[in-house]
């Protein structure tokens, strides 16, 4: 059975929860769960027959003014063949979008460390989508106008390939009210020590990539999970790591 | 115990709460990489392991409150099959969370589970 997955996005007064779940008899299928005040209500969000289907979380993110939840996650049969999903609802369990987006991948190679985010803190006039291609040890984009008009996800594009020396993840997609940045995650072992940190593309430039100088002493791997929004002198960025230290 | 590591990230997400008056207090809010943690769970708390002792790591988050004198931290829950089936959810005192050094769980206002329908 599959390890099912979840995700969970917070939004002010309100959170949701992507999660896979087993029907029984049936197979896997994704749901999200929006809380408000002390409900819950949760949505299908696939119809999925097919046992060997499997679904794995991305991410999920608010956007204040919409008051929509946009979420991202991937399905993939055993060959492997995945596809990216682009999703989003209102708080009040409307879609966003009749039927979620999706972005093809390269065939036969499986992907991980989907995420996804706005390229503002309010009214994202896109959404970016970055994973890693585990075959290709790749990371791709893919950039896509925000409008409940859009049909059509915009194309994979490559960002960064691994060396020898430079492994990447993707860390997160944040954004504040001027500046927005795809960050991925980054371990370099030119030295001795390895060094567990970051790097970011800010406001759509993919050809130039700055470090946030975040690190975590104790950190096990590069990192993990990068969130960030606006503040009045600018924007905060949180780095989070998995930490081999196991209690405080 | 493996939340605490979750309130070492949490340090960092003060701008649910009030901002301060003045520049340097500002400068010394947003940057408490080392400051002490504010301890939201504790698996040493037997009341809480009692309610979330199957809570996995990566399945908190934590959000503003419906205002700003709140900020709220949401644990998942499964069943057998690893299925979401409960979402704890405990709703903080912001004030008390910035002042950066609640080792004891003051900060939490309310403690409730949600059932998943």
């Amino acid at each position: 059975m599959q390890n099912v997955g979840r995700t969970i996005g917070a939004g002010p007064g309100y959170a949701a929860i992507l999660s896979v779940g087993w029907e029984p008899g049936v197979g896997y299928q994704v749901y999200i769960n929006i809380v408000s005040g002390s409900s819950v209500s949760q949505t299908k969000l696939t119809t999925n027959t097919n046992m060997v289907i499997y679904f794995y979380p991305g991410n999920v993110w608010y956007e204040s003014d919409t008051g929509v939840f946009f979420y991202t996650f991937s399905e993939a049969t055993s060959e492997p063949i995945h596809i990216i999903y682009l999703g989003g609802i209102y708080v009040d369990g409307t879609p966003y979008w009749n039927t979620p987006l999706t972005m093809p991948t390269i065939p036969g190679n499986s992907i991980a460390y989907l995420k996804g985010g706005g390229d503002n803190y309010i009214s994202a006039s896109n959404i970016y989508i970055i994973w890693k291609d585990l075959t290709s040890l790749a990371i791709y984009y893919s950039k896509t106008a925000k409008s409940d008009s859009t049909s059509t996800a915009g194309p994979a594009t490559l960002l960064v390939t691994d060396t020898a020396m430079l492994t990447y993840i993707p860390a997160g997609v944040w954004s504040s009210k001027y500046t927005y940045g795809v960050t991925l995650g980054l371990t370099d072992i030119t030295m001795i020590t390895p060094k567990h940190t970051d790097v970011t593309f800010l406001n759509g430039v993919f050809t130039n990539a700055v470090g946030s100088g975040l690190s975590y002493n104790y950190a096990n791997g590069a990192t993990q999970h990068v969130v960030g929004w606006p503040i009045d002198m600018g924007y905060v960025l949180v780095a989070a790591y998995a930490s081999w230290w196991p209690r405080l | 115990m493996i939340f605490t590591v979750f309130c070492a990230y949490f340090s960092g997400s003060f701008s649910a709460t009030p901002i301060p008056s003045s520049q340097a207090d500002r400068i010394g809010k947003s940057y408490l990489v080392n400051s002490f943690l504010t301890t939201v769970y504790s698996g040493t708390n037997a009341s809480d392991l009692a309610q979330a002792s199957n809570t996995p790591w990566d399945a908190i988050a934590f959000g503003a409150g419906s205002d700003s004198s709140t900020s709220i931290v949401y644990g998942l829950g499964a069943d057998s099959n690893s299925n979401l089936n409960k979402i704890y959810k405990r709703t903080l005192n912001a004030q008390i969370v910035a002042e950066g050094n609640d080792s004891t769980e003051a900060c939490i206002e309310t403690v409730e589970t949600l059932l998943i329908p």
